[in-house]
């Protein structure tokens, strides 16, 4: 746990919405914010231990990118990496994984013969009951996993082994809740909205040095085929699924690395219609939000498209000159 | 099951089928939804009595995006724990396969044009779907015959089909599966409208979650009874995103693809009810 700031460093971040002048040397602090997207075929690719499946590789240009996140985390040094999940959708409300440690062999239902990963993942569960507890105290519905039977979704551990591979930064985990699926996705952005600024007060008052993880793909219209099922590393047959898709990829990525905060969220509603991304789940409102919807440019590491989906590694660090939220909720 | 009773079944019933709702509230004892839980028992007690040894499902909770996966084995036994609905218990299952008839269904499919994938790996996370509906089919089949199992397979549904891709695919399957011997069920695991309630498991009396979700599902139930085939397609198409309907009650497709419902056959409903808010009915076919 990181107590001290260091005021020369731009980068090293400050708790949102207070300002340098508000910060007291306990406070927690978000670092950094991540689009860390969660093809299983990136683990596939890397070929570590954990996972059962061979490769000879493939997606490198997205496997780099997270070569750097992985570096730049390394020098964040957080306490914790938080990561929400489009994998584990709960119907009623926003869910934290509240178990300390959650083990198993977590097999891809889509993708089974690429990820049968056996994983390790420990939880910080007083991090996550006080999410749940600032996020009911702002009238959403919330609570903690406690079955210590329950199977992690791949989407959550391949974005946190891409983001960790040495997996020893504790986590929490959230889950998506359903409502846009069911309702709408403005009433869903509201909510999002408000359990980002949850996160942030929980981060806030645990002290803690925190990495968070929206786990979402760009566009999200796959290939309805496998180009070459005897080697789904054959990256002669990957390409993004239309230049439609990959036009309005570019828009958003543009938006991003420009740090034109107001264009991209407007822009998203239309985003999620016209490419099907995958942000519809909600993760990168919720982590813009808990940023306090940062203008400073984000860093784009990397682009590539895994069976046509687009994915980008994307970097976010807190903006200390302005904090904006209150004008967006 | 024994030999002379597997004689006696007329060759037009060796292949029978079943829609059935697989929410896990349905592995409760509660009284909310006992009327489809023992519909679905009895769906077993029957497929026993008429000597059904096997049991293929298309459940709408095991999706797929490249192509269709089938599930081939290996036996499986062990502890599902829902990662919606985990306060409501884990799940013991044992389920026992026949790759054979598996393997069958997935060459079927290929030789029509369908990219497949037979799945065996030890582990693999078969749907919370699947397993109530066995586990509840299992039951009913063994009230009165203690010994019965049935061996399993499972197609998975592809997200991006449609409902003449989903025809299609069944329509491959239906010789091996009638051609096979065997007494064969089809079980689609499948809701109607699949909106939740947004208010907590037992926090508020169960009902469908909208009016217009339990128009569209009085709606499909009669078209499917009638054997209104066009009609129920139209519902869907005009109805259904609204209502969320299950995959776009695909799971229709599956059934009448592989003859089971016919515009002179309907589905015999047995039982209607919510569960948190979605449409589940249970409804025999053929």
């Amino acid at each position: 746990m990181n107590q001290t700031q260091n005021p020369s460093d731009e980068r090293s971040g400050l708790p949102m919405g207070l300002g340098r002048k508000g910060l007291k040397s306990q406070d927690g602090q978000i670092v950094s914010g991540w689009l860390a997207p969660h093809p299983p075929h990136l683990v596939y690719g890397e070929n570590p231990p954990q996972n059962e499946p061979r490769s000879q590789g493939g997606w490198e240009t997205l496997r780099w990118a997270y070569d750097r996140c992985r570096a730049r985390i390394a020098t964040q040094k957080p306490d914790v990496i938080i990561v929400h999940t489009p994998h584990w959708q709960t119907c009623v409300g926003h869910h934290l994984l509240g178990i300390n440690q959650l083990s198993g062999v977590s097999i891809d239902p889509i993708f089974p013969h690429l990820f049968r990963f056996r994983y390790q993942v420990n939880c910080d569960v007083a991090l996550s009951e006080a999410i749940c507890q600032e996020a009911r105290s702002r009238g959403l519905k919330s609570k903690l996993m406690k079955n210590p039977n329950l199977r992690v979704d791949y989407g959550t551990i391949v974005t946190l082994h891409m983001m960790n591979p040495n997996w020893d930064i504790p986590v929490v985990v959230m889950s998506a809740h359903s409502s846009p699926y069911f309702f709408d996705q403005r009433r869903y952005d509201d909510e999002m909205v408000e359990l980002g600024i949850a996160t942030r007060q929980a981060v806030i008052q645990s002290g803690k040095k925190v990495v968070l993880a929206a786990s979402n793909s760009l566009s999200h219209r796959h290939f309805d085929y496998e180009p070459d099922p005897s080697c789904p590393e054959d990256m002669s047959r990957e390409h993004i699924y239309s230049h439609s898709q990959y036009r309005w990829d570019m828009e958003i990525l543009q938006l991003m690395a420009q740090g034109k905060m107001d264009q991209l969220l407007s822009k998203l509603p239309e985003f999620v219609t016209e490419a099907k991304a995958e942000v519809k789940a909600g993760g990168l409102m919720w982590m813009l939000s808990a940023m306090g919807f940062p203008r400073t440019p984000a860093t784009v590491y990397g682009y590539g498209s895994v069976i046509g989906t687009g994915n980008a590694v994307v970097e976010w660090n807190p903006d200390f000159k302005k904090s904006s939220h209150q004008s967006l909720i | 099951m024994s030999d002379t009773q597997t004689q006696t079944i007329p060759s037009h019933n060796l292949l029978v089928g079943a829609w059935v709702p697989g929410m896990p509230h349905l592995l409760k004892e509660s009284k909310s939804y006992a009327q489809l839980a023992k519909a679905m028992e009895s769906i077993g007690h029957q497929w026993a009595q008429a000597g059904v040894k096997q049991i293929l499902f298309f459940s709408t909770q095991w999706r797929s995006v490249l192509g269709h996966m089938f599930l081939a084995g290996p036996d499986a036994a062990g502890i599902h724990v829902d990662d919606n609905w985990y306060d409501l218990g884990d799940i013991s299952y044992q389920l026992n396969f026949d790759p054979k008839l598996v393997e069958d269904c997935a060459h079927a499919a290929e030789i029509r044009g369908f990219q497949t994938k037979v799945i065996r790996y030890p582990g693999f996370p078969i749907d919370t779907g699947t397993l109530v509906a066995h586990n509840l089919i299992l039951k009913g089949a063994r009230q009165h015959h203690p010994d019965h199992s049935f061996k399993v397979g499972a197609v998975s549904c592809s997200i991006y089909s449609d409902y003449l891709d989903t025809f299609e695919l069944a329509c491959s399957l239906q010789a091996v599966l009638k051609d096979q011997g065997t007494p064969t069920g089809v079980v689609v695991v499948s809701l109607l409208s699949g909106r939740t309630l947004s208010d907590d498991f037992g926090e508020v009396p169960e009902q469908i979650a909208s009016q217009a979700d339990e128009i569209f599902n009085q709606e499909c139930l009669q078209a499917i009874d009638h054997a209104d085939i066009d009609h129920l397609k139209s519902l869907v198409e005009t109805k259904g995103g609204a209502s969320c309907a299950d995959m776009g009650l695909r799971g229709l497709a599956f059934l009448e693809g592989l003859g089971l419902w016919t515009a002179t056959q309907g589905g015999q409903l047995m039982a209607y009810g919510p569960i948190h808010g979605t449409g589940g009915a249970v409804i025999s076919f053929g």
